[in-house]
C-alpha cells in the first residue's frame, strides 16, 4: 500500500531499472504528483461501497447487497494544482462479522467512517471503529465522518447535531452528511478529505529518511550481484 | 451491530488464520469456492501474529490463563443436529503450542525525569538513578503486566499524567536534554563542560514502552523473506503483494570471537571486506561463483553426495574461517546437513542477492503478522467470509464414507462443507499418531541501540550466530529498526530463533548475554567497563518455545481424508515450507485448478492523452479490473467500468519493467 511517495520515487529513480522501464513505456501522460490511500470503514450496509462507487464511477446500484470482488478503486483528481491519484479501499465485507484485519488500516492517509442516518445501531457502532483506528491506523490519518443515506431524510434516526457532537470529540475529525444514491455531497467529501491530507503534507518530500525506503514487490529487473551496491553502505 | 447469521453451507471451512491456512483460503476463494474462514482468537494469524506491546502483554496473560473449555451447555441442542449415520470428532479448545514463556523487564520502572538532576548521563548519574530505583522496583522478574502495573500503579498514574501533557516538547527543568524524543543521539549541551562528549540518551522506562506500545509490532515468528523464495513469488503472482510494503534487510552480520562483524554478500562486499585475507577473498569468490551454478560442474561435487556439507567445504580447501562463514552465514545449515542441501542453500542465497537490494532478504512493514492478513483479504475480496472469535467444536463425519460433511461451530450451528482445513493446534491428542514434536526457541528483545552501530540507525540486520558450543544450535537474530514500524523510535526490536535443545531461556540467554548488556537491576546503566557499556541494553525480553509441527504430515493424524491439517511455523528462515504446504493442500482439494493465479487483465490500459494512468504495471491495476470484472459479472455493469479509464489506472512503480507479472496469461507490455 503505497503512500504519497510518488514524487520522491520518481525523482530518485537513479537505478538502471527505471531507465529500462521507461524505454518500454509509451509516452506517458503527466504522472500523478501524489498517490494517496484512503480507506472506508463502517458497519455493514451503511453504504460504504456505494459512496466509493459514486465517487469513482459515478454509479449507484440499489440492488447490490454485498461487496464481493471489490478490492479498491482509483480516481485521479486535481487539487491545489497537483494531480492526485486516490486509491480508495473497500473492506471486502470483512466488517460483517467484525473481522476487519489490522493490516487494512495501515498506510491509509485518510479514513472515511460511515454510518447510516436511518439506522441507530450503525451510529452506536462508531466508538468501536474509533478503537480500531486508534489502535492500527497512522496517527496522521485524516478522519472524516459521513452520515450516509441523506436521501432517506424521512427515516432519519440520528440528528446532525448528535453526529457533530461525536465528531467534535475527536480531534481533527470532520463531519458531513451525504447521499450516494442522490449523488449529494459525495465528491465534496472525498475532495475535502484529500485537501485536508494535502494541507498536512510537506511541500518538499523528505528524501533522507526514506532512502532505505519502502518497496512494493514489483517484478524487478535484477541487479546482478556483480554491480556495486546501489546504496551507500555503512561501515 | 445486529447479530449476523452465518450461512450454513460452504465448500471449504478453514479454522486458523496462520500463513498456510490463509494462503489456502485465498487460493480456494480465488477460484470460486465458498470459503468460511474462522479463528478462535480475536486477532488474525495465530502463531504468525504480531502484537503491539500491550497486545503482547495480553497474549501473555491469555497464555497463562488457558483452560480447556468444556463442550458448551448447548451440547444438547447441537447433539440433536447429529444424524444416525454421523459421528462426532471433537476439536481442542486449548492451544498448547506455546510453552516455557518467561518475561524479564530491565527497563527502569520508575519515572526518571524528576529524579536526580542529570547533568550528565554517565555512570555516576546512572548509579544515582539505579540507587533510587533499587529500593522499590522489582528485580528482574518473570512477571506480566498485571504485577508490574500493581506494583507501580501510583507511579504509572503520575507518569502517564505527566507525560501526556505537552507532548514531545516537555521541558523538565532539572534535566539538560530538552525533549522526550528517544532517538536523540547528538550530544546535548551539558552543564559540566569537562564531561566527555558522550551520547546523552534518555533512559527508556517501562511506562514509556507501555505508553508507546502501539508503535510496536512484535511477531511471534521470526522469519525473513527470501527475494526469490516461494512467499515472495506467490505474493507477486497472486497480486497479494500490493496489500503490503516491504523493506530490505540492509545488512547481514555475524558474531565471531565475540565481535559483531559484517558478512560480505556480494562480490563487491567480498573484495571490500576487511575481515578476509586476500587469499581468502579469492578462495571465497571462486567458491561462491561455483555455487551459483553448481549443477553445471558435477565433477566438483559428485564424490560428496552423501557427505556433510561441512566436509565438502573443508575439502574445497576453504579456511576454517570461510567454512564457518559459508556454513552459518550464507547457507545457514547445520554441521550435519548434507552437501547437496548445503549447496542448494548457498545457491539460493546468492541468487536472491540484488533482486531488491544488497541482501537476499525483505521484511514486511509492520511485521510478518501482516502477511497472513493480506492473503485473508484476498480471500474476502473473492467472497470469503471471515469470523474471528469463532471456532469449531467438533467435526461431523459421515460414517459410511468416513469423510467430514459438516462442522459444529462454537455457537452450536451445523455448517456443512466438503473440505475442512485446520491448523494443528486444534487437533486433540486422541487424533494424533504421535505427540513427539520439535520445538523452536524464541526470544524477543527490546533494546536501545544496534549491535553494530553505523552511520544510519535505520538498519535491519540479520545476524547469524554460530553455535557457542558444538552441541548447541546456531542462532539467527533479526534486529529491526523503528522504520520497519515494529518498534518505537529510539529502540530496536530484536528477534532470536533457534531449534530447541532446552527451554528458550536456556538456549538463548547465553547469546543474549554475549551480545547485549543485561542489567541485574532494572534501569541500571552498565558500569563494568567500556566493552559492556558499548553493548546495547536489553530493556525487556520475552522467551518462549513454540511447537514446530512441520515434520508432521497427514499420516501423523487419524482424521478423515477431507480434513487437511496445516502445521504451524517451521524453524527455517524463509517461509517456503508453509507456502508449499498450502499449495499441496490446495491441490488435494482442487486438483484441476490453478493455485493463486494472477488476476487476468481483461482490458488493456486505456491510454488517452490526459488519462491518469501511466506509471506502471499494476498488481492493483489488474486486480482492480478483475474486481470490476467479477462485480460486473454480477451486476452487469461492465460498460460502466469500461467508460471510466480512471479506475483502470495502475500503480506507479519505481523499478518496474515487466508490466504484468502474470507469466503467461497476459501480454507482457500491453499496458505500457
Amino acid at each position: 500500500m503505497e503512500s504519497g511517495f510518488g514524487v520522491q520515487r520518481r525523482a530518485g529513480g537513479g537505478s538502471p531499472a527505471v531507465g529500462a522501464s521507461q524505454r518500454r513505456r509509451k509516452m506517458p501522460p503527466r504522472a500523478a504528483d501524489y498517490k494517496l490511500q484512503v480507506i472506508i470503514i463502517g458497519s455493514r450496509g451503511v453504504g460504504k461501497t456505494s459512496l466509493m462507487e459514486r465517487f469513482t464511477d459515478d454509479t449507484f446500484c440499489e440492488a447490490c447487497k454485498s461487496t464481493v470482488g471489490v478490492d479498491f478503486k482509483i480516481k485521479t483528481v486535481e487539487l491545489r494544482g497537483k494531480k492526485i491519484r486516490l486509491q480508495i479501499w473497500d473492506t471486502a465485507g470483512q466488517e460483517r462479522f467484525n473481522s476487519i484485519t489490522s493490516a487494512y488500516y495501515r498506510g491509509a492517509k485518510g479514513i472515511v467512517l460511515v454510518y447510516d442516518i436511518t439506522k441507530q445501531e450503525t451510529f452506536d457502532d462508531l466508538p468501536k471503529w474509533m478503537k480500531m483506528i486508534d489502535k492500527y491506523a497512522s496517527e496522521d490519518a485524516e478522519l472524516l465522518l459521513v452520515g450516509n443515506k441523506l436521501d432517506c431524510e424521512s427515516d432519519r434516526a440520528i440528528s446532525r447535531q448528535q453526529a457533530e457532537r461525536f465528531a467534535s470529540r475527536i480531534s481533527g475529525m470532520r463531519f458531513c452528511e451525504a447521499s450516494a444514491k442522490d449523488n449529494f455531497n459525495v465528491d465534496e467529501i472525498f475532495l475535502k478529505l484529500v485537501d485536508d491530507i494535502l494541507s498536512k503534507m510537506p511541500l518538499e518530500v523528505p528524501s533522507k529518511d526514506l532512502s532505505n525506503s519502502l518497496l512494493s514487490l514489483q517484478p524487478e529487473p535484477e541487479i546482478p550481484p556483480e554491480l556495486p551496491p546501489p546504496r551507500m553502505r555503512c561501515c | 451491530m445486529a447479530a449476523e447469521d452465518l450461512p450454513s453451507q460452504f465448500d471449504v471451512v478453514i479454522l486458523g488464520t496462520g500463513l498456510a491456512e490463509s494462503v489456502i483460503a485465498a487460493a480456494c476463494s480465488r477460484v470460486g469456492q465458498n470459503v468460511l474462514h474462522l479463528d478462535r482468537r480475536s486477532y488474525y494469524a495465530g502463531n504468525w501474529a504480531s502484537f503491539t506491546f500491550n497486545g503482547l502483554l495480553s497474549w501473555i496473560e491469555e497464555y497463562k490463563n488457558q483452560q480447556e473449555v468444556q463442550i458448551t451447555e448447548s451440547e444438547q441442542v447441537w447433539r440433536s443436529l447429529i444424524d444416525e449415520g454421523e459421528d462426532v470428532v471433537p476439536l481442542s479448545s486449548v492451544d498448547s503450542s506455546i510453552s516455557n514463556l518467561e518475561v524479564f523487564c530491565y527497563a527502569s520502572e520508575k519515572e526518571e525525569e524528576t529524579k536526580a538532576p542529570l547533568t550528565s548521563c554517565q555512570p555516576v548519574n546512572a548509579e544515582t538513578v539505579s540507587e533510587e530505583t533499587n529500593g522499590d522496583s522489582a528485580e528482574a522478574q518473570d512477571t506480566v503486566t498485571g504485577d508490574d502495573a500493581k506494583a507501580s500503579d501510583a507511579k504509572t498514574q503520575n507518569e502517564e499524567h505527566k507525560v501526556s501533557e505537552p507532548k514531545e516538547e516537555q521541558h523538565i527543568p532539572d534535566i539538560s536534554e530538552p525533549s522526550q524524543s528517544q532517538e536523540e543521539k547528538e550530544p546535548q549541551p551539558i552543564s559540566s563542560p569537562a564531561d566527555p562528549p558522550v551520547e546523552v540518551e534518555k533512559k527508556i522506562t517501562y511506562q514509556k514502552l507501555v505508553k508507546e506500545g502501539r508503535r510496536f509490532n512484535i511477531d511471534l515468528v521470526s522469519k525473513l523473506m527470501y527475494s526469490r523464495g516461494a512467499l515472495v513469488d506467490l505474493l507477486i503472482k497472486s497480486n497479494v503483494s500490493r496489500y503490503a510494503e516491504f523493506k530490505n534487510i540492509s545488512r547481514i552480520l555475524t558474531c565471531r570471537n565475540g565481535k559483531v562483524e559484517q558478512v560480505p554478500c556480494s562480490r563487491a562486499d567480498v573484495f571490500a571486506s576487511k575481515q578476509l585475507t586476500v587469499v581468502e577473498k579469492r578462495m571465497l569468490m571462486k567458491f561462491l561463483t561455483f555455487c551459483l551454478d553448481f549443477e553445471q560442474h558435477p565433477e566438483e561435487y559428485q564424490d560428496y553426495t552423501e557427505k556433510p556439507f561441512r566436509e565438502f567445504l573443508k575439502n574445497k580447501k576453504l579456511t576454517e574461517n570461510l567454512q564457518d562463514f559459508v556454513l552459518h552465514s550464507i547457507a545457514m545449515v547445520t554441521q550435519q546437513t548434507l552437501m547437496e542441501e548445503g549447496l542448494k542453500a548457498t545457491q539460493h542465497f546468492l541468487r536472491c542477492l540484488g533482486r531488491y537490494g544488497n541482501t537476499p532478504f525483505l521484511f514486511p512493514l509492520y511485521g510478518l503478522g501482516e502477511i497472513p492478513q493480506c492473503f485473508c483479504r484476498m480471500c474476502a475480496v473473492f467472497g470469503g467470509i471471515y469470523c474471528l472469535r469463532h471456532s469449531v467444536q467438533c467435526l461431523v463425519v459421515d460414517k459410511a464414507s468416513n469423510k467430514v460433511k459438516a462442522v459444529i461451530d462454537t455457537r452450536g450451528q451445523k455448517i456443512s462443507c466438503s473440505h475442512f482445513v485446520v491448523e494443528d493446534s486444534f487437533i486433540r491428542d486422541e487424533q494424533r499418531q504421535s505427540t513427539a514434536y520439535r520445538q523452536i526457541s524464541r526470544a524477543v528483545l527490546i533494546t536501545d541501540r544496534s549491535v553494530l552501530p553505523s552511520e544510519s540507525d535505520q538498519q535491519i540486520s540479520l545476524v547469524t550466530i554460530p553455535p557457542l558450543e558444538p552441541s548447541a544450535p546456531a542462532v539467527k537474530m533479526v534486529e529491526l529498526c523503528s522504520s520497519s514500524m515494529t518498534c518505537m523510535p529510539g529502540t530496536y526490536l530484536v528477534h532470536l530463533t533457534c531449534s530447541s535443545s532446552g527451554t528458550a531461556q536456556e538456549d538463548l540467554a547465553p547469546v543474549v548475554s554475549q551480545l547485549f548488556h543485561v542489567s541485574t537491576i532494572p534501569g541500571e546503566e552498565p558500569s563494568e567497563g567500556a566493552e559492556e557499556r558499548s553493548k546495547p541494553a536489553v530493556l525487556w525480553v520475552m522467551y518462549f518455545n513454540m511447537r514446530d509441527t512441520s515434520a508432521l504430515d497427514s499420516s501423523s493424524y487419524s482424521l478423515p481424508s477431507n480434513v487437511h491439517v496445516c502445521t504451524g511455523p517451521d524453524g527455517s528462515l524463509g517461509s517456503d515450507y508453509s507456502i508449499k504446504l498450502a499449495e499441496s493442500v490446495f491441490l488435494h482439494i482442487l486438483p484441476d485448478e490453478e493455485f493463486c493465479p494472477p488476476a487476468p487483465n481483461p482490458e488493456d490500459i486505456i491510454y488517452d492523452g490526459d488519462g491518469p494512468q501511466s506509471e506502471g504495471p499494476g498488481f492493483d491495476e489488474s486486480a482492480n479490473t478483475e474486481a470490476d470484472k467479477s462485480q460486473a459479472e454480477e451486476e452487469e455493469e461492465g460498460a460502466a467500468h469500461e467508460k471510466s479509464p480512471s479506475t483502470e489506472s495502475s500503480e506507479p512503480a519505481e523499478m518496474d519493467s515487466v508490466t504484468q507479472q502474470a507469466p503467461s496469461d497476459t501480454t507482457p507490455s500491453s499496458e505500457e
